[in-house]
């Protein structure tokens, strides 16, 4: 199941980032592209499981946004879900991907931290 | 309360892999060595393309083999039965190759001297298809007794190759494959994708294909 080995890097990517910061990462926000092998749940699963190894990172929610697949046509450019049920193609003139302009997406977009706990007398 | 701390970039999570596969690629292109990936589900062919490629190039063009298997060496034995310089690398648990055993391999194993670099990944239509190995081409076998709506179940790995080969060609009269259309899905998603039909049995696409990896180390060495 490669959704181990990318929840072992991700988890790599996290450490380092906040190794001296002294803050405590409480979720970390991906995007996961539609054409990207990646199951959202088998992710978690692998995240959840692995980082109960390491204390810096125990508490970190996985937030995984999907990201829907667009793409440009080679044919007149047009702008498309490239989808199963037309091969792929453009729907209106049945040219096949010029661009995919999202959807291929692997990446951590952002992180929430644990703020200081302020005491009040 | 929490704090929201932004990515300082938009991180690749897989950037590990592909730094590695990087620095691969720099070796590969210092020490002239063109390497070509081919990938597959299980039973596609890979190793008998193999057996006749690299069979037929090795005289002029010194050649070594990577196999990746989670497990044993069935197909480093088969290659190594025709004199190919065969290494198995076993993957355990893994259902790919990346670039960190691929370059494990590189420091572990005397390769001086030759010129391509052939890896046969795990068969496997998923996973592959996510972790660059630093190869200069990647190649995607199909075989005419799977189905021919191969690209459409696994879009990813036909949007990310650069060559995809048709093999078993000689079986074409008895199966219901239809050529055209699994080509046609494949360029819907990749158009520029290099298209080869071969059958290692007959030679049929043969001379074709090995032009084209001949041409790949043409390329690799100008760059």
């Amino acid at each position: 199941m490669h959704e181990a080995a990318i929840a072992e890097s991700l988890l790599e990517i996290i450490k380092e980032r906040f190794a001296l910061s002294g803050q405590t990462v409480v979720a970390a926000c991906i995007s996961v592209g539609e054409f990207r092998n990646v199951d959202a749940e088998s992710l978690t699963f692998a995240f959840d499981a692995l980082k109960q190894s390491e204390s810096s990172v125990a508490q970190c929610e996985l937030r995984v946004e999907s990201v829907l697949a667009r793409a440009s046509c080679r044919g007149e450019g047009h702008e498309y879900r490239p989808l199963l049920d037309t091969g792929f193609a453009c729907p209106t003139c049945c040219a096949g991907i010029g661009k995919l302009l999202c959807g291929d997406e692997l990446e951590v977009v952002g992180y929430e931290v644990a703020s200081e706990e302020v005491e009040v007398s | 309360m929490h704090e929201v701390a932004d990515a300082h970039l938009m991180e690749a999570i897989l950037k590990s892999n592909d730094d590695l596969a990087a620095h691969n690629r720099e070796h590969f292109d210092e020490i002239g060595l063109t390497v070509i990936n081919l990938m597959s589900a299980p039973g596609a062919g890979k190793t008998t393309l193999l057996e006749s490629t690299v069979s037929a190039v090795q005289d002029r063009h010194p050649s070594v083999v990577v196999e990746g298997d989670m497990v044993g060496h069935l197909d480093v034995e088969r290659l190594s039965k025709l004199n190919i310089d065969a290494h198995q690398i076993t993957t355990g648990r893994a259902c790919h190759l990346d670039a960190r055993m691929i370059a494990r391999f590189l420091h572990q194993t005397p390769i001086a001297g030759k010129e391509f670099l052939f890896i046969e990944n795990v068969g496997n239509l998923v996973c592959p298809a996510e972790f660059p190995l630093g190869e200069h081409k990647r190649v995607v076998l199909l075989s005419v007794t799977e189905g021919d709506d191969k690209p459409l179940k696994y879009p990813v790995i036909f949007l990310r190759c650069d060559a995809l080969v048709f093999t078993k060609c000689d079986l074409l009269p008895y199966v219901s494959f239809d050529v055209e259309k699994a080509s046609t899905y494949a360029r819907n998603l990749n158009p520029d994708l290099k298209i080869f039909a071969v059958s290692s049995k007959d030679s049929t696409g043969m001379d074709a294909w090995l032009d084209w990896i001949l041409s790949q180390r043409a390329t690799a060495m100008v760059q």
